[in-house]
């Protein structure tokens, strides 16, 4: 659930993709589900060149799965209470 | 912290710096800033190598050409994790 929350802070920000196929996709994210497939608007795909089957393609859902990384700008979140809120997470996981 | 299981270990890592093995021939080193059970990482000041064996058709030598990136936070798919350490401790 914790990836969750944090992907739900990025909603509406502009994020990068890289997929386990080697695409890189920017763009404009929408929506996430609890398992991290996320829904883009206004994509941009890196080195276009080598995929023209996007062309045209303006909005897109990824399926969790297939992400390889995600790469987050670099002040949208605050470090230390990522790290303060893992710690809480796996305690109350523990727990349980 | 008690630890009853091999993801307690990984806990122990948080806020430090950790080296992370991926399949697909790739590592990133960085500060382990989040993880959950199934190893999705949150890696800030990462650095991600991809690394590439090749023969020298010559001498028969395997040929390591690292390609590294930097990038500032990372969010990495818990499925592709094969190791999480602390970073490479220099010979003595």
């Amino acid at each position: 659930m914790i990836f969750y929350q944090l992907f739900k802070k990025l909603v509406g920000k502009v994020i990068t993709v890289e997929l386990k196929n080697d695409l890189i996709i920017t763009g404009l994210l929408e929506k996430v589900d609890q398992y991290i497939n996320l829904q883009f608007a206004n994509i941009k795909i890196f080195e276009p060149e080598n995929h023209p089957q996007f062309a045209s393609t303006e909005s897109c859902f990824i399926r969790g799965k297939s992400i390889r990384y995600v790469f987050l700008p670099e002040n949208t979140i605050d470090n230390e209470l990522i790290q303060e809120s893992t710690k809480e997470y796996h305690e109350k996981r523990k727990q349980n | 912290m008690t630890f009853n299981q091999p993801l307690d270990l990984v806990g122990l890592c948080l806020g430090e710096e950790v080296l992370v093995k991926l399949r697909g021939n790739r590592e990133v080193q960085g500060i382990l800033t989040s993880y959950d059970e199934h190893t999705n990482l949150l890696i800030t000041k990462a650095k991600e190598t991809a690394i590439n064996v090749t023969v020298d058709p010559n001498t028969n030598e395997e040929i390591e050409e690292r390609t590294t990136r930097s990038i500032p936070s990372l969010f990495v798919r818990g499925d592709l994790v094969i190791i999480i350490a602390p970073p490479k401790v220099k010979q003595m």
